[in-house]
């Protein structure tokens, strides 16, 4: 399964904002900063991979960068592996490739056909764009997979620098790429006319035997055996050998890393609230280890109380970004322990983290820094939702509806954690509206009012008003679609102590207040 | 002790002798307007601030006011921790305000007392840069706590509240009394509010000054007129 130019799908997948925009993605190195992959969008502009990045922002001003992130790219294609296996127990990661060795898979799909249509499926469901092969060795396949038709009849293999770019699905679904068979009797036809470059040869023997002109396999099969290795390298016979079946190739299997838990069991059971908090702190320290170990931190952590009789006692927690400080995850759990009774003693205590994320070691600085802030934000909301619940720590989002109930959302924090969410809708659009809405309109009395209607003198809340000066209406008819409309005609109203409200009269000409411009 | 711990402690005390050595320089300018210095001494408020905005009714300005200054204390980089316990809190006429969201957090507790606990943990954070809440009622302890928090965490706390807290002892540093005054010309984006200071450290209690809030463009300014009457007069007394 070869995913094309995987760092720029991978992000275009994670910020779907992007799909309309020309992205590229960059790297820093000692010579400047330049281009390691770019979208169709941005190479229709003429920005190529390779380019120094200043000239790709000369050619294009709204080019938008990514910095390679080859860990988290690699932890996603990892999550991919993980989903693959359920086609084979066998799957292997390339850089931008899924191996799989579906050897004896096939009879549970009905067919190697029936397997790589439902892996296509499925991976088109997911979002991602793929190009699968099928074939007898691995190198075949490969080849198969990354290999793309040129104008003029040639192939070239894709992930090269050229014409051809990656271009992301712009809907949720891509495009459909049927997936290729080769049957075994025809790997050495298939194979004859792709590029040499197909059999994932070092790039230093591409261009010796370029430089010879040796441009296809079947060029490189015709050449004498014996003098390849001297001329070429030995991997150039290895790798022509493995892809056509004379040599076996070993695919070394992605194993995912066993879930970090750790637990312990008391000799009595016990509800005394000193010995279980000590016994958590052995185990978060336990569990600290393995996560530095591993380069990661909890995004979940679980904690479980096993009783004698009772059922156990599950308590999990969310964090706003991963983690792996004991003492901070210790504090969060303690704030939850806080706020449960334990039915029984506890006889058992287990800790698992259910989820990970990508945490590497980083240098600790004695002065503020960025990066800094932004952890102790995410500490402050971990212990905000601990303690308070997830739904009570949020971030407002605007919503473009015109209804102004409708126009804002208060999304949890810990959402906004795992996702990049798109920016606020610009305010330069949004018609003036009060710092204090009601969230539902209250009625009001109203006691006189002016020629046209609006109230002048009205009730509210036990107390009489007078409208001194008032301006509109706004009209706002809308919310078909949500089973009841709504059609209000907004009047902003000064009173006679010069406090500004919001107000509306609805169909059959009833008041509400709504607001107040506090 | 591990060696990270060490260094952390390390890194928070330095971050807390600079605060107290300097209590004004992380907050610049919270206030943003030069007339603040006629009425309050040094025209800024501290870090660690805690001020209370008092007023008779809703819709007087009390919360605009505490955006304007809140966006001014978190500058570029620091939160703003809003308490929204009577849930209504209306975030798109925050963003006319130039309040950036994705640096807003809004608390929506349920009950009134988690309000207090939440802001007093934020304060505590030195990420966030100022809070805002409708306390109404606030025990002595309660505000101490709160005061101490700011203190802490360098931030400033905005507490809304009526005028009936005027009875209850406070541990605020600033009292503000704000009334709306009428707006002579009909506009229905700009209007004005009286801000009386109640109380400030080594100032004259009951100096005022009038503000022009415009709800459009989401300004908050000495009115136009009053702002060249004051421009006139400086160089004279520079000059004296």
């Amino acid at each position: 399964m070869y995913l094309p130019r995987w760092p720029l799908q991978h992000l275009c997948h994670s910020r779907p904002e992007l799909r309309d925009k020309p992205v590229a993605i960059i790297q820093r190195g000692s010579g400047g900063a330049h281009l390691t992959s770019c979208c169709a969008r941005a190479a229709r502009a003429g920005v190529r991979a390779g380019m120094p990045l200043a000239e790709a922002l000369a050619i294009c001003r709204q080019l938008f960068l990514w910095e390679a992130d080859p860990a988290n790219d690699r932890l996603a294609l990892e999550s991919l592996a993980e989903w693959a296996q359920r086609f084979s127990p066998i799957v292997s990661l390339d850089a931008d490739s899924l191996l799989l060795d579906i050897s004896g898979c096939a009879s549970c799909f009905h067919g190697e056909d029936n397997l790589a249509q439902q892996a296509a499926r499925e991976l088109r469901g997911q979002g991602w764009k793929a190009r699968i092969a099928l074939a007898g060795t691995l190198g075949a396949a490969w080849a198969v997979a990354h290999a793309e038709r040129v104008e003029g009849g040639g192939w070239r293999v894709a992930g090269g620098e050229g014409r051809v770019a990656f271009s992301p699905a712009t809907h949720h679904r891509p495009p459909a790429t049927p997936p290729v068979m080769v049957p075994s009797t025809d790997t050495e036809q298939m194979l004859a006319l792709l590029p040499i470059a197909a059999l994932r040869l070092p790039a230093e023997a591409v261009q010796k035997l370029a430089a010879v002109g040796i441009e296809r396999i079947e060029q490189l099969a015709a050449l004498p055996r014996a003098s390849v290795p001297g001329r070429f390298g030995v991997r150039v016979l290895e790798r022509l050998d493995q892809a056509l079946g004379r040599l076996p190739e070993l695919l070394v299997p992605y194993q995912s890393p066993p879930e970090v838990q750790a637990g312990c069991d008391f000799e009595y059971a016990t509800d005394r609230r000193a010995v279980i908090d000590h016994a958590l702190e052995g185990l978060l320290e336990r569990i600290e280890t393995t996560l530095r170990a591993r380069n990661r931190g909890a995004r979940n952590l679980e904690c479980c109380f096993y009783h004698e009789t009772s059922a156990p006692l599950r308590l999990t927690m969310e964090l706003f970004r991963p983690s792996r400080s004991a003492q901070h995850l210790g504090k969060l759990l303690r704030t939850r322990l806080e706020q449960v009774q334990l039915a029984e003693p506890v006889r058992r205590l287990q800790l698992r983290v259910p989820a990970v994320e990508l945490l590497p070691e980083r240098q600790l600085e004695l002065f503020e820094a960025g990066t800094s802030r932004l952890e102790e934000v995410g500490d402050l909301i971990d212990r905000l939702a601990s303690q308070f619940g997830r739904e009570t720590v949020t971030f407002a989002r605007l919503i473009d509806d015109c209804q102004p109930e409708y126009a804002c959302r208060f999304d949890p924090a810990m959402d906004s954690g795992r996702q990049k969410q798109p920016p606020p809708v610009a305010g330069a659009a949004l018609p003036g509206r009060p710092l204090q809405l009601w969230p539902v309109p209250m009625p009001i009395h109203v006691l006189a009012t002016f020629p046209a209607g609006v109230p002048f003198k009205f009730l509210w809340s036990s107390k009489e008003y007078t409208v001194r000066q008032r301006w509109g209406p706004e009209r706002i008819a809308t919310g078909w679609w949500r089973g009841c409309d709504v059609q209000r005609d907004y009047y902003i109203v000064e009173t006679h102590t010069g406090t500004r409200l919001w107000l509306f009269r609805e169909q059959g000409n009833r008041w509400f207040l709504h607001g107040c411009f506090d | 002790m591990a060696r990270s711990k060490i260094l952390q402690d390390l890194a928070e005390r330095i971050a807390a002798i600079e605060r107290q050595e300097h209590p004004c320089r992380q907050v610049a300018s919270v206030m943003g307007m030069p007339a603040w210095g006629d009425i309050l001494l040094g025209g800024d408020l501290g870090a660690g601030t805690l001020v209370e905005l008092l007023t008779t009714e809703e819709g007087t300005g009390a919360w605009t006011l505490a955006l304007f200054m809140a966006r001014r204390a978190c500058g570029e980089r620091k939160v703003l921790v809003v308490a929204d316990n009577e849930k209504r809190f209306y975030p798109p006429a925050a963003f006319r305000l130039h309040i950036d969201l994705q640096r807003m957090l809004v608390i929506r507790p349920k009950q009134r007392p988690q309000a207090l606990a939440a802001l007093t943990q934020a304060l505590r954070c030195p990420a966030v840069g100022a809070v805002i809440g409708k306390l109404e009622r606030l025990s002595a302890a309660e505000c101490r706590r709160l005061q101490v928090a700011a203190e802490t965490g360098g931030g400033v706390s905005f507490l809304l509240r009526s005028t009936a807290a005027l009875r209850q002892p406070s541990f605020a540093t600033v009292r503000l009394l704000l009334t709306p005054v009428a707006n002579p010309v009909a506009s229905s984006t700009v209007r004005y509010v009286q801000v009386e200071v109640i109380r400030f450290r080594g100032s004259k209690a009951g100096q005022s000054l009038l503000l022009e809030i415009d709800d459009e463009k989401g300004h908050v300014r000495v009115p136009a007129s009053l702002a060249a009457a004051t421009s006139l007069s400086q160089p004279a007394r520079a000059s004296g």
